[in-house]
């Protein structure tokens, strides 16, 4: 078996120690979902990452959450979220207007492969929100483009109202060199694209499968059944990387509160092959 | 309507044996839709089937409130259509093209004869078409469990 493990490429020297940030843009994604462009308040370095790593955003007395980084890791001058909101401080950050400061820690995490995956098919796929996480890859995926084998996106969404990023889909799409497929659970009187769950769509991709390095991110379902899929296809299941979700408190392997077993989420996550998880995941509540 | 091409890659064709393979192909007939034509109508009879060569079909169902809804799409390669299979033998769906599509048409009455001297090819198609109405139901319901979904809601 293939194993590549993601990195962790920014360390924390401190992490409980909490940055500010200001918010300098939002945009809407859907009716609950918005994008949130921050920069740097507090005069510290600029806060490199790498594509699938998280910080801890904390908006004053409110609480604290995890949230993926969706910008661009050749822009780390300007930090971005995207978030939906789901509950008290979810509904808060999308509150936030141009201006106000949070606070940030991080980032925490491991990364998805980009470096160990050069040379090799690359097969992204996610759902709903998870394109979110998974965005900052496919960013450095095409400005790295020809270091890589084929390059295909497959991206399911509930319905067309609520795909996102459309801007950054169209762009994907108009390139001839990645393979951009598209599906909803729910179509609507004007939508001509597909409907249905994404796994048919991965047979009409070209890679691979020796030589395919996978990303999923979604609801965990849905990255169950792409890595079953994935596997059933030949590709290996530690050469297949999912992003896990749990609730991650400290964001450094201390409190245990996003643990499966024996993988802490928020330290050997949230990026892990496949293989490492395959056994917890599939276990129902777990 | 030759099928070689989609021999490999096909589910209706990757596990027929050479004869079976043969004689769909010899029955088999090309018919093209240009976008947004109806292909079969719900409450019809059902004495085709299909396997999509070209372009996208959209399954759907019209209610008297709302206009139609579409509940899956059948890309290249695709099976279409699977109510020829079983009593009262009536589309279940309406069936139309999204954009220009070929199809290769199979009739079923034709196929059903051929059973009765083939139990090798009834076996086969049943398997191939059990394995296909599997997989869309599990899909169904992962589209019914709306895992995009707002938790909330």
């Amino acid at each position: 078996m293939t194993m590549t493990d993601p990195s962790t490429a920014t360390a924390m020297a401190e992490p409980m120690m909490l940055r500010t940030f200001r918010v300098d843009r939002t945009m809407k994604e859907t009716h609950d979902t918005v994008t949130l462009e921050l920069v740097i308040a507090d005069r510290g370095p600029d806060l490199a990452f790498s594509p699938g790593q998280f910080t801890m955003f904390y908006v004053f007395g409110i609480g604290e959450v995890p949230l993926s980084i969706s910008g661009d890791p050749a822009h780390p001058e300007r930090l971005v979220h995207t978030v939906r909101a789901v509950g008290a401080v979810t509904d808060a950050i999308c509150a936030l207007k141009p201006g106000q400061t949070v606070g940030i820690r991080g980032p925490f995490g491991t990364s998805w492969p980009v470096d160990s995956a050069a040379g090799r098919d690359i097969v992204v796929v996610a759902g709903g929100i998870g394109l979110a996480p998974v965005r900052p890859a496919i960013r450095h995926l095409i400005d790295h483009r020809d270091a890589y084998g084929t390059l295909s996106i497959v991206y399911g969404s509930r319905s067309p109202t609520v795909l996102l990023y459309r801007d950054d889909v169209l762009e994907w799409r108009s390139r001839f060199d990645i393979n951009v497929q598209v599906t909803v659970d729910r179509g609507s009187p004007t939508w001509r694209g597909d409907v249905g769950v994404v796994t048919p769509l991965l047979g009409v991709l070209t890679f691979e499968p020796a030589n395919t390095t996978a990303f999923v991110c979604g609801p965990e379902i849905m990255m169950r059944v792409v890595a079953k899929d994935l596997a059933a296809r030949g590709v290996d299941r530690g050469d297949i990387f999912i992003s896990l979700e749990r609730n991650v408190k400290c964001g450094f392997g201390i409190c245990g509160h996003c643990q499966i077993g024996p993988t802490f989420v928020c330290k050997d996550g949230p990026v892990v092959p496949y293989a490492n998880v395959a056994r917890q995941i599939g276990i129902e509540e777990l | 309507m030759k099928l070689a091409a989609w021999r490999t890659t096909s589910p209706l064709l990757t596990d027929l044996d050479d004869e079976s393979f043969a004689f769909l192909e010899d029955i088999s007939e090309e018919v093209q839709y240009p976008p947004d034509r109806v292909i079969f109508r719900v409450n019809t009879p059902a004495d085709r089937f299909f396997m999509v060569a070209e372009g996208t079909v959209a399954l759907r169902m019209a209610g008297p409130t709302r206009p139609a809804v579409t509940i899956q799409t059948v890309r290249s390669g695709g099976v279409l259509g699977l109510s020829w299979q079983m009593p009262p033998h009536l589309w279940q769906w309406t069936a139309q093209s999204i954009d220009a599509t070929t199809l290769a048409m199979f009739d079923a009455e034709t196929v059903r004869q051929r059973f009765r001297t083939s139990p090798e090819l009834e076996l086969a198609l049943m398997r191939v078409l059990a394995s296909e109405a599997l997989k869309r139901l599990q899909n169904v319901r992962l589209q019914l469990l709306d895992v995009y979904g707002d938790d909330r809601t």
